[in-house]
């Protein structure tokens, strides 16, 4: 069954001189346990989709289905708190609570007991390879690398099993990307997520299962 | 409350961020009620002022040179001593007395001493001696503290018995040597009374106990203006003065005041030359003048209205550039944390959520900033005015405004654009 799907979506708004169609009537079905990575040129309409996928906008026309309840007609908040997951190229930590805190956000938003939430947090820490001598420690003091992990154990702290990542290796070099590409197809292929990644590199979006490439805010290919 | 939990967690390692913001609400707050205190204070010192400064007013002959011998009539000297005054052949009732307040009256009369069991009989009035009636001392130029005449009073006797109606005296010392005395010692005096300013027929006859003594010779003897008043009315009928001042009542009514007077009096400065009182009712002709000594209290309350003048002009526009500071000061501070909410909202926060954390934090800092500022106000003020409760609430009440209108508008903006500002 379909986790997240895209059924005639399109996305308008005006600028000083026209009418821009960031998102033009895209129709896509997004599966649980697959990785996908949508790529093209800056202003093509990717991260316009991210964010519709997030419930962080709402499509002009057409809806967004998570299973098949319209993003339209539920709570936006509790969609982003519960089904899906954002993860951001400038990882978008809150600089003032230590990395550990940063990862029980998400759980005490969802009222889980502060004792409960510190030890999930903890084993999320550990499963994308953070040291518990981080945990204390606020995010300005670790490497970009690091802090993207701290955003992913976030993303997964929460009970969500959609992934969306906007360029989530854009602040990295070579080989922290790597690793992080490796988290995320890890947790596509191992943990059942679904794994939607918005990128410019082609290399990452060739670990994907799917490729979508999108020009003009409309998808003009889809490859395995 | 995990929510206050988060706001706390972030307080405490934004030390010094916080503590600006709860600073400027004590510089404010501080401010403020310094403000409010200096134009209580100057209000108050201007009530001193008022209630505690005494203008005299001294009657005169009308060019203003004599104050003493003035034989003043009975009709000046009523005006002072009732409300109750037959003018232009009615009743009429004049609020002098209740205008002023210690006035100092003085009247001589001519005696002679009588031994006892004496007829009462004057033999030459006019070159008797002085018999004073008065209500204070200092209405007596030799008796006055520059002539350091010293005076001993017997038994509890103090100048204030010049304020009674006992048949007491002070007497020379050298007189008091003279005197007949009773068992116990006490001197006595009886007198043999005449008016000084009419023939000898007219007499009354005065016992007096004497119950002090002042320093030198002379026969003057001093007894309290009750005692002369009513030998004043048995001679002539009347109640008359040499010299007559008093001390205005009320401050804040001297300019009423002073119209009154210029009906019956020329209005004199110091120096004697006429000032410009008026009246629309006035007698046709003046017999004697008065000043009104009013120049230093006119000089010490037009410099502290002046200043009450200033800070009330200047107070509306510090308070409004305390609120303006307060309100854009919190909408600096929580603009600066648009992108930390972006994260929250992102997270799935509720805007709710989102403005509360925000309002909690500012009132907070602000209310901590508020608190400090009372309390320098309090240990700088020692309690003694309290604050100005309205405007700090009025302070308060714009900071959170201008915390509710920055999230509020942060949280209508899209979180994608924030968050994607930094990239």
């Amino acid at each position: 069954m379909d986790k997240l799907s895209i059924r005639n979506v399109l996305y308008t708004y005006r600028n000083k001189y026209q009418t821009v169609y960031a998102v033009n009537d895209v129709t896509y079905s997004f599966e649980q346990g697959k990785m996908y990575a949508i790529v093209g040129k800056s202003g093509s309409g990717k991260t316009t989709l991210l964010s519709l996928l997030a419930g962080l906008d709402i499509p002009t026309q057409g809806e967004v289905l998570y299973g098949d309840i319209s993003t339209q007609k539920i709570d936006c908040d509790l969609y982003r708190r519960d089904k899906v997951a954002v993860i951001y190229q400038s990882y978008n930590l809150f600089p003032l609570l230590t990395v550990l805190e940063n990862v029980m956000y998400p759980l005490r938003l969802n009222k889980v007991s502060k004792k409960e939430a510190a030890e999930i947090a903890s084993n999320k820490l550990k499963n994308v390879g953070l040291d518990e001598q981080y945990f204390k420690r606020l995010p300005s003091m670790l490497s970009g690398g690091e802090q993207q992990r701290v955003a992913i154990a976030r993303a997964l702290s929460s009970k969500a099993d959609v992934i969306l990542a906007d360029e989530p290796t854009g602040n990295l070099d070579s080989e922290n990307g790597n690793n992080i590409i490796g988290i995320l197809k890890q947790l596509a292929q191992e943990d059942n997520y679904c794994v939607i990644v918005v990128t410019h590199d082609l290399a990452i979006a060739e670990e994907a299962d799917f490729m979508i490439r999108m020009v003009d805010g409309k998808i003009q290919t889809d490859e395995k | 409350m995990f929510i206050l939990t988060y706001a706390t967690n972030r307080m405490k390692r934004s030390i010094m961020g916080c503590a600006a913001l709860a600073m400027l609400s004590l510089a404010f707050v501080l401010f403020l009620c310094v403000l409010h205190n200096t134009i209580i204070q100057k209000e108050q010192q201007l009530d001193d002022v008022y209630n505690n400064l005494e203008v005299e007013c001294v009657v005169s002959n009308l060019r203003g040179t004599q104050t003493d011998n003035l034989y003043i009539k009975d009709y000046i000297v009523s005006l002072f001593l009732s409300d109750e005054y037959y003018y232009q052949g009615k009743k009429q009732k004049i609020p002098f007395s209740s205008s002023v307040k210690d006035v100092r009256l003085k009247l001589s009369l001519k005696y002679e001493p009588l031994a006892e069991k004496d007829e009462v009989y004057i033999i030459d009035i006019r070159n008797a001696s002085n018999l004073i009636g008065l209500t204070h001392l200092s209405t007596d130029s030799t008796l006055t503290p520059e002539n350091s005449i010293g005076i001993t009073y017997f038994g509890n006797y103090s100048e204030k018995l010049f304020l009674t109606n006992k048949p007491v005296c002070i007497v020379s010392s050298e007189l008091y040597q003279t005197l007949p005395k009773d068992e116990k010692g006490t001197g006595y005096l009886r007198l043999a009374v005449g008016d000084s300013a009419q023939n000898k027929e007219l007499y009354a006859e005065q016992f007096l106990q004497v119950v002090g003594i002042y320093d030198g010779g002379g026969n003057n003897i001093y007894c309290p203006w009750e005692i002369i008043k009513e030998l004043s009315i048995k001679l002539t009928g009347m109640i008359q003065a040499d010299s007559l001042s008093c001390i205005v009542n009320n401050n804040r009514q001297i300019d009423t005041f002073k119209e009154l007077l210029a009906r019956y009096f020329t209005c004199v400065d110091n120096t004697g030359a006429l000032t410009a009182f008026t009246a629309s009712d006035v007698l046709i002709s003046y017999e004697y003048a008065i000043t009104v000594y009013d120049g230093n209290f006119n000089k010490t309350v037009s410099k502290i209205i002046d200043n009450i003048k200033t800070l009330k002009i200047l107070q509306p526009f510090i308070i409004v550039i305390a609120l303006g500071v307060g309100f854009l000061a919190s909408i600096l501070f929580v603009r600066n944390r648009k992108q930390e909410f972006a994260i929250m909202r992102s997270l799935g926060t509720k805007k709710g959520m989102v403005f509360s954390e925000a309002l909690f934090e500012q009132l907070f800092l602000g209310l901590v900033g508020t608190a400090l500022g009372l309390i320098a106000y309090f240990l700088w003020n020692e309690f003694k005015i309290m604050p100005p409760w309205g405007i700090l609430g009025v302070y308060l009440l714009c900071y959170l405004t201008g915390s509710s209108f920055a999230v509020y508008r942060i949280t209508q903006v899209k979180v994608m654009s924030i968050l994607r500002e930094k990239e």
